[in-house]
């Protein structure tokens, strides 16, 4: 008797032990959730601060740009005299970042042969300068870079930003640095001619316009720059992996049926495809 | 009678230390990769784009929440609060993101994987090395947080003050 008596007093003792420990698991799981649900509620808070201060666009655009946020530079928006009447120009599309070194490699082989092309109307191009590499500076030079394009652009017109676009590549800054700073950016579009844009490149008057041309650009499905369009379709490097080069952009342009002007200076080019070999870089 | 010193038990001893790393190598993964898409989150979104696996509406939102969600299981793994519940959201979103880069390979997308920043485009780098090592990597971290869910007892962390281990609290009897 008094042996079953000790054994209930156990098994009590135990189920009240039980009890106890199972509440205190509870009470623990309850102060987990509640640290959980803290820290990640102080996380999104921080994020949709720092997400708010950041997301921008729905700015105006300068005058004359197109819906694609682009600059066309072609032989009739800059009334070239040396234009070749009869020809449809090639139509070339350049998405670039300025401080994509790739970009930069480009610019250096086909700048030449752009100029004297679109010059003569065989070719126009639509700069669609965008901002993908934010992070590859430690002040938004991308950015900034594009939008003092921009405002050279608003300013002047397309000569200005396409010599201002050369002079930027020329003096492309390095990746993991600051990039150029404002007051750089106002030199060379001095350099340039422009002298009036202080404010804007100060104020970035252009950042909403850059974010939306940026973001145009991504939901056109180009993923890195340069991507360059050479009517409508992207154009590839010969090899694999490679950047486009000058003789990629010639043959393309070639095989989108360029009528191949008689240059008033060349007098015997005049066969297509013979005008311009891949080793006859100009600067 | 001899102490059994058996491997079990030396592998109790050991687990919580080889747990703690694990967590720490996850955690701080997590939080590496978090940070530097936070900054900036339309490069994100860019990087989640250039896969093109997720609907066009969601993109933006998925962009924009992953650093978050990866700082948040950063910062749970690292301090080592609800281990077992972390650890199993880490290997799914692990499993997730080798699937999306595999598919990325299969399909002869030439893309980064936009892991810790940056993404779109490879240029002039060699992709399928690129893609094996990401997979290589997220395979590794997606068997630590395999192990941490399995058995999620860990050296200095919060679960362990809060959950005090019963094997070193426990009268011998």
């Amino acid at each position: 008797m008094s042996n079953r008596r000790k054994r209930d007093d156990r098994l009590s003792r135990g189920a009240a032990m039980r009890r106890e420990r199972e509440r205190a698991e509870a009470r623990r799981n309850r102060t987990v959730a509640a640290i959980v649900a803290a820290i990640v509620a102080v996380i999104v808070a921080a994020g949709a601060l720092v997400f708010a201060l950041q997301r921008g666009g729905g700015g105006e655009a300068p005058h004359e740009m197109t819906s694609d946020y682009g600059i066309v530079y072609s032989a009739d928006s800059i009334g070239s005299d040396e234009k070749v009447e009869g020809v449809k120009p090639v139509k070339l599309v350049f998405y670039e970042d300025f401080i994509c070194p790739a970009c930069k490699a480009f610019e250096d082989q086909v700048g030449g042969y752009v100029e004297k092309q679109v010059k003569l109307g065989v070719i126009s191009v639509e700069y669609r300068p965008i901002a993908y590499l934010d992070q590859a500076s430690t002040t938004d030079y991308s950015s900034r870079a594009a939008n003092a394009a921009a405002c050279v652009y608003d300013s002047a017109g397309v000569e200005a930003f396409q010599r201002f676009h050369d002079l930027l590549f020329a003096n492309q800054p390095p990746e993991g640095g600051p990039g150029l700073d404002d007051d750089t950016l106002i030199q060379m579009a001095e350099e340039v001619g422009v002298d009036d844009v202080e404010p804007c490149i100060d104020n970035q008057e252009f950042e909403d316009v850059v974010i939306d041309a940026t973001d145009a650009a991504s939901q056109n499905n180009v993923v890195g720059t340069p991507t360059i369009l050479v009517a409508g379709k992207e154009l590839q490097g010969a090899e694999k992996d490679a950047i486009p080069g000058l003789e990629d952009l010639v043959n393309a342009v070639l095989s989108a049926g360029a009528r191949t002007p008689v240059a008033p200076s060349e007098p015997g080019a005049s066969e297509p495809g013979a005008r311009e070999s891949p080793s006859d870089k100009q600067q | 009678m001899a102490v059994d010193v058996s491997w079990r038990s030396r592998a109790d001893v050991a687990w919580p230390w080889l747990a703690l790393v694990a967590r720490l190598v996850v955690g701080g993964v997590w939080l590496a990769a978090g940070l530097s898409k936070v900054g900036d989150p339309e490069a994100s979104v860019r990087a989640v784009r250039a896969y093109q696996l997720v609907p066009d509406s969601l993109e933006r939102a998925v962009g924009y929440s992953l650093p978050l969600l990866e700082i948040c299981l950063g910062v749970l793994l690292v301090i080592g609060l609800a281990q077992r519940l972390a650890a199993i959201a880490s290997a799914v979103l692990l499993a997730a993101f080798i699937v999306g880069i595999a598919a990325a390979w299969a399909r002869g997308l030439q893309i980064e994987c936009g892991c810790f920043g940056g993404g779109g485009a490879a240029e002039g780098t060699d992709v399928t090395a690129g893609y094996r090592w990401d997979i290589a990597r997220d395979v590794g971290l997606l068997a630590l947080a395999g192990l941490l869910a399995w058995r999620p007892t860990s050296k200095f962390s919060v679960d362990g003050l809060l959950y005090p281990d019963p094997r070193t609290t426990r009268e011998v009897p």
